[in-house]
């Protein structure tokens, strides 16, 4: 039996990741962006996390964000679900969020800016939905 | 060094640099163990201590038991054997480990091989998917594997983006390295790449992640390459020039690629490891007469200047075109051709730039040798630069 290159990298993440990775492919799968909130320092954080990063608190619970960020940093990269045409990826600071989100984002490089506005949006691929960008009208 | 015994560089060796090399991991380990064994003067059975960085830069291919393997190979017993991983700075934290052992008295000698050759598993069919998942899930982390990365590339691409930005840095600025250290190779027979470029052909050449161009990438090279340390009473009783470690530093920020929070444009690893190392030595970037820097690609190398000290922030890409870091300028860096044309075998790698600054030193680098050098110093990273090792020599008499 072949095993797709989707379903290995799958397979893969759920063994490279940790317990509140599941929780947010999970979400994912529901088109829900999940963040996790310390409710012992009330910060938020991305990647959802299994304690906080800051002061270490197990007292953390997933939270669906808006998805409402602006570009860190940009470029573009060929990978095989592409079939080797380049697609725009970013690092993306989230509204109210520590962490930076690294994602694909709907838009030719040439018309990304550092700093512009984003919003997520998500993608099917192989059947499994997965997070991206797009950009977003300025205001609320 | 302040504290502890003193530490000599006293046998090296390499082979050549190249695309691919022929022979196996016993092969090449074997070749360079033996070629720096005989050139440091200690008889085989004083040596004491062996530790190597695996092949296939983190492939995890029989990586099990290496150094005993080697050790057997070799033929010496040992007090001190194993695998040291850590990214691409493995073989500089091997020294580092080796060194430390020998300040505390405990042994007096010891051999640091490392070894690259290329992973296949792209195109070798015994290697599924499933593995090579597995891989890059570990490597890149899952979030980033998920979103299709393979290689470090994009976390470099974005992190130079925001220095260029932020200090109005044109392409222009960064093709003149490329083009200074294939010069510098042009006299290196170990380099990978040794026919001049020009800055046209730097820019012309095709972008692989914005704003990076394939002529300021370094290539991934097959190579392998042995240090051996000794006390100063062993030292003492061989003859040449020898190479007298005077500091070093190790930083690691808690970032692994590209950092989750704070400015990705700065890599504070390199400055602690570099300020520690300086402070251990007693010198300043002043006092070094001759430098090899990591540098994987052109940005990122010249972003590693400031970040050493050698230059003011924002000002480095001007000072190399002005030719401050050419063989004949104030400070020669990467005299071998650095990475991005003496060839990246990342496992060897930080063995290699330690080679070079030792035949510097000696007055050996026949072709590219930096008028009279005394002080030297190597930098070695892993990641996107997220942890750093600094070694720095000086030549004794």
């Amino acid at each position: 039996m072949t095993v797709t290159r989707s379903k290995a990298l799958w397979r893969a993440i759920e063994k490279n990741g940790d317990k509140a990775m599941a929780i947010f492919f999970e979400g994912l799968q529901q088109r829900r962006f999940l963040v996790t909130r310390c409710r012992s320092c009330d910060t938020l954080h991305f990647p959802p996390r299994a304690f906080c990063p800051d002061c270490l608190s197990e007292d953390v619970e997933p939270e669906e964000h808006s998805g409402k960020g602006e570009v860190y940093s940009f470029t573009t990269m060929a990978q095989p679900s592409s079939r080797g045409n380049p697609i725009t990826v970013a690092m993306v600071n989230l509204e109210g969020v520590e962490g930076r989100v690294f994602s694909r984002v709907k838009l030719p490089c040439e018309e990304m800016t550092i700093g512009m506005n984003v919003e997520v949006d998500y993608i099917e691929l192989d059947g499994i939905v997965l997070h991206c960008f797009r950009p977003r009208a300025k205001g609320p | 060094m302040r504290r502890g015994n003193e530490i000599y560089i006293v046998g090296f060796a390499q082979t050549p640099v190249r695309k691919s090399l022929e022979g196996t991991f016993l092969d090449l380990a074997g070749r360079v163990s033996i070629e720096a064994i005989r050139k440091s003067g200690i008889p085989r059975e004083d040596i004491e201590g062996i530790l190597i960085t695996h092949e296939g830069f983190g492939n995890f291919v029989n990586a099990q038991l290496f150094a005993p393997r080697l050790a057997a190979h070799l033929g010496i017993e040992t007090k001190l054997l194993g695998t040291y991983e850590c990214g691409g700075m493995s073989s500089a934290g091997a020294v580092k480990i080796a060194a430390t052992e020998i300040m505390t008295g405990r042994m007096d000698t010891c051999l640091i091989i490392g070894v690259e050759l290329k992973p296949m598993l792209l195109d070798d069919p015994v290697f599924d998917q499933t593995s090579l998942a597995d891989r890059h899930a570990g490597t890149y982390g899952p979030y980033e594997s998920l979103c299709g990365v393979t290689g470090p590339l994009p976390f470099y691409a974005m992190s130079q983006q925001r220095w260029m930005i932020t200090h109005r840095i044109c392409p222009e600025d960064i093709a003149y390295l490329p083009v200074l250290l294939r010069r510098n190779a042009s006299g290196n027979p170990m380099a990978q790449f040794r026919d001049p470029i020009t800055i046209d052909d730097v820019l012309d050449s095709r972008v692989i992640c914005p704003p990076i161009r394939l002529l300021e990438c370094c290539a991934r090279s097959e190579g392998a390459a042995a240090v051996i340390l000794a006390s100063k009473d062993v030292t003492r009783q061989l003859g040449g020039k020898r190479i007298n470690i005077r500091g070093f530093g190790e930083a690691h920020d808690a970032t692994n690629y590209f950092p989750a929070r704070g400015d990705a444009a700065r890599f504070p690893c390199v400055r602690r490891a570099a300020h520690e190392a300086y402070e251990v030595a007693g010198i300043t970037p002043k006092d070094l007469d001759v430098v090899e820097i990591y540098g994987a690609f052109a940005g990122t190398e010249i972003m590693t200047y400031e970040e050493m000290g050698f230059f003011e922030r924002g000002t480095a890409a001007q000072a190399v075109r002005e030719g401050k870091t050419a063989i004949d300028g104030e400070l020669p860096v990467n005299p071998s051709g650095g990475r991005l044309s003496l060839g990246h075998p990342a496992g060897a790698t930080p063995l290699l730039e330690i080679i070079e600054v030792c035949a510097q030193l000696r007055e050996e680098a026949e072709g590219r040798q930096v008028n009279g050098p005394q002080l030297g110093l190597i930098q070695a990273e892993h990641g996107m630069v997220n942890g750093s090792v600094v070694l720095i020599m000086e030549g004794e008499a």
